[in-house]
């Protein structure tokens, strides 16, 4: 049996092991577009945000702003175990000696989330010293101390038995720490010693439930079961890029979608397009879609309203968010590759692919139609931008129904 | 009464160099239930999945209703359902998901599916699990799905590899009495199983093979025939049988 300092070696070579894992597919990730993209949106964030600086509008509502940013980032406390199943058989029986191996997880995610927090503190404290905080640095400090509690506090709703409890507490958490946040911000509405006994009942009411509330010692399913998703979602972002290994899907009913699937017409030649329907709703495909649509709108809506590079921001932002979404949306095409029902089912190959590529493109139609949306503070002028953009719209899920019937006609020559 | 399976010769494997399974001969006929029995590789995944055409053969001719792959794909694998060793769900789709999209591929009629399904449910004790995901359910209720999907298409030609693993008592009654039903309807089927003291009383004929190769062949009393003779032991029961072909003449 490994000793204490045996376990953290473990926890080492398990992190060696992922970092090498996951080094091929962050190559392919730096060799798509994204780092151009992101840097072009840093660039125009930083471009918007110094003109913002500049000439603060009397009642911009930098306090609410702030809380809304620095609240997630602030309570947000993952843990990352590198902890398998089989770790229920083989690690369990030393569970007493396991603190050394925990606190190595603890250590670094803590490090990570607070790192990412100072970050984003240090990007909005120009902003912020324009409005009505008045402690200046001691802000930087509570919420460091506010951090820690916060890892401490995730920690301890991991332990906790039951999941209703777990979820009504982080609520509670997050609703407390938002408050706390935006007290701070806001030190002309609220007195400084007011918002040190709101604060300090806040954490003590948070401890003693804690406190209260029954525990196991070492939540085992909690922390595999965390572990798995995050990295199933890490490969479900690296499958943009390139062909990931295959992980068992995420999968959630997502119910307010589930008007969807019962569109699809009970027929033979729609078999395929139920099944891919279902696999898009209820799975991180379809889920990666939903966020990217929801950011890409927003970003869009910006870039509208602002009316950056004369209207040909929001063509490009929409062209963009077009290209992620299909791309994620391509995933789709791989998500049953390896089914043997597909060699099952009398349905011939041909009308098993037209099913796929129907499917797809429906789904791209959808998708880059919602992101277009977003554009409306444009549509009134600027008419060779709305018509690119809705040339967009109308053509570019027509291309990548070409592509896909390509590459799918390719696969079976090679097959 | 018709010929559903017909193999002829058929030879192949993993490797075009290596066959697994040498010169099969085997023929169903309209409701009749034939055993496909053997020890742990002996071949009798591999004989179902050129039956199935998974596997390309190296040599032989496999029809069923007259029918090559080569000729109808669509008609071939219409005329079989396939019930495989390890459940294969759709982690994604619900029970009740499934058995639609089972019945959408094999083209049965929609008043046939919400009918026959509800029955299937019943009778299989899943009712309530109908809005249940798949990668929620155990194993034994994912063999209940696959087995649920097979039953709902009712071709000529059910394919069954190991369907007892995991079935809890009431789950294997109410496959056999599946299984009597729609033999008595007309189809034929074709199961592997290692639990030869259930499979003695429902299927009509048995294949024994070994490395391969067809050992004994027929109904139970051929199969303890052949066995007696083997052993020079009075042979009783189709385990006893195995025990005496397969185990160097010992029953």
């Amino acid at each position: 049996m490994k000793e204490p300092s045996g376990v953290i070696q473990l926890w080492f070579e398990r992190k060696q092991s992922f970092t090498k894992e996951i080094i091929p597919y962050i190559r392919y990730m730096m060799m798509s577009g994204l780092p151009v993209f992101l840097s072009l949106f840093g660039i125009l964030f930083v471009y918007r945000y110094v003109n913002l600086l500049k000439d603060v509008p009397p009642q911009f509502p930098i306090a609410w702003i702030g809380a809304i940013v620095l609240t997630p980032l602030l309570c947000y406390s993952p843990l990352r175990t590198f902890l398998r199943e089989a770790d229920v058989i083989y690690l369990m029986p030393m569970e007493h000696k396991l603190s050394g191996y925990l606190k190595q997880s603890m250590i670094r995610s803590l490090r990570n989330s607070t790192l990412l927090l100072l970050a984003v503190l240090l990007v909005f404290w120009p902003l912020y010293r324009q409005g009505e905080g008045y402690i200046g640095i001691w802000f930087a400090v509570i919420l460091l101390v506010l951090k820690a509690f916060n890892a401490y506090s995730g920690w301890q709703e991991r332990r906790l038995i039951w999941n209703n409890q777990r979820l009504i507490l982080r609520i509670i958490r997050w609703l407390l720490m938002f408050g706390i946040v935006l007290a701070w911000l806001k030190q002309d509405s609220f007195s400084f010693v007011l918002t040190i006994v709101y604060s300090v009942c806040a954490v003590a009411l948070l401890y003693t439930c804690y406190r209260m509330m029954r525990k196991t010692s070492f939540p085992w399913r909690r922390l595999i079961d965390e572990e798995k998703f995050t990295i199933r979602r890490l490969y479900s972002f690296f499958n943009w890029f390139s062909d990931v290994q295959a992980v068992p899907p995420i999968v959630k009913k997502r119910y307010y979608l589930a008007w969807l699937i019962q569109l699809v017409p009970y027929r033979k030649a729609s078999t395929f397009v139920y099944l891919h329907l279902i696999t898009f709703v209820r799975t991180e495909i379809g889920g990666i879609c939903i966020r990217l649509v929801i950011l890409g709108g927003l970003v869009n809506y910006m870039v509208a309203d602002s009316l950056g590079l004369q209207g040909w921001g929001a063509v490009l932002s929409l062209l963009f968010f077009s290209m992620l979404v299909t791309i994620q949306s391509g995933t789709l095409r791989s998500a049953h590759r390896h089914a043997i029902w597909k060699d099952i089912f009398p349905l011939s190959v041909t009308l098993q692919q037209k099913q796929l590529v129907h499917v797809e493109c429906l789904i791209n139609y959808i998708l880059i139609f919602i992101l277009w949306l977003p554009t409306f503070p444009m549509w009134g002028g600027h008419a060779y931008q709305v018509i690119v953009m809705l040339a967009i719209v109308l053509i570019f899920p027509l291309i990548r129904a070409m592509q896909l019937q390509s590459a799918l006609r390719k696969a079976e020559e090679l097959d | 009464m018709k010929t559903v399976l017909h193999v002829e010769q058929l030879s192949g494997g993993y490797s075009p160099k290596r066959a697994i399974i040498h010169d099969l001969n085997m023929e169903i006929k309209e409701g009749e239930m034939i055993g496909l029995i053997g020890v742990n590789g002996a071949g009798k995944s591999t004989t179902i999945k050129h039956i199935l055409g998974l596997m390309t053969p190296h040599r032989g001719v496999v029809t069923i209703n007259g029918t090559t792959l080569e000729e109808d794909v669509e008609l071939y694998r219409s005329s079989y359902t396939y019930v495989p060793e390890t459940p294969i769900l759709f982690d994604e789709l619900t029970v009740e998901e499934h058995l639609r999209l089972t019945a959408m591929a094999y083209g049965v009629p929609q008043e046939q599916f919400s009918q026959r399904a509800e029955q299937l449910l019943e009778r299989f004790h899943m009712t309530k699990k109908r809005k249940a995901i798949s990668a929620h359910l155990s194993k034994g209720m994912k063999q209940k799905v696959m087995i649920m999907s097979a039953l709902l298409a009712k071709p000529s030609l059910f394919i069954i590899d190991e369907p007892f693993l995991g079935l809890d008592p009431l789950g294997i009654r109410s496959l056999l009495e599946d299984l009597v039903e729609v033999k008595q309807a007309g189809s034929a089927i074709l199961m592997s199983s290692h639990i030869l003291s259930t499979v003695e009383h429902y299927c009509d004929r048995f294949m024994m093979l070994d490395q391969g190769r067809i050992v004994a062949q027929g109904t139970l009393q051929d199969m303890l025939q052949q066995a007696s003779q083997h052993s020079q032991q009075n042979v009783t029961t189709l385990e006893d049988a195995f025990y005496a072909m397969l185990n160097g003449g010992e029953a």
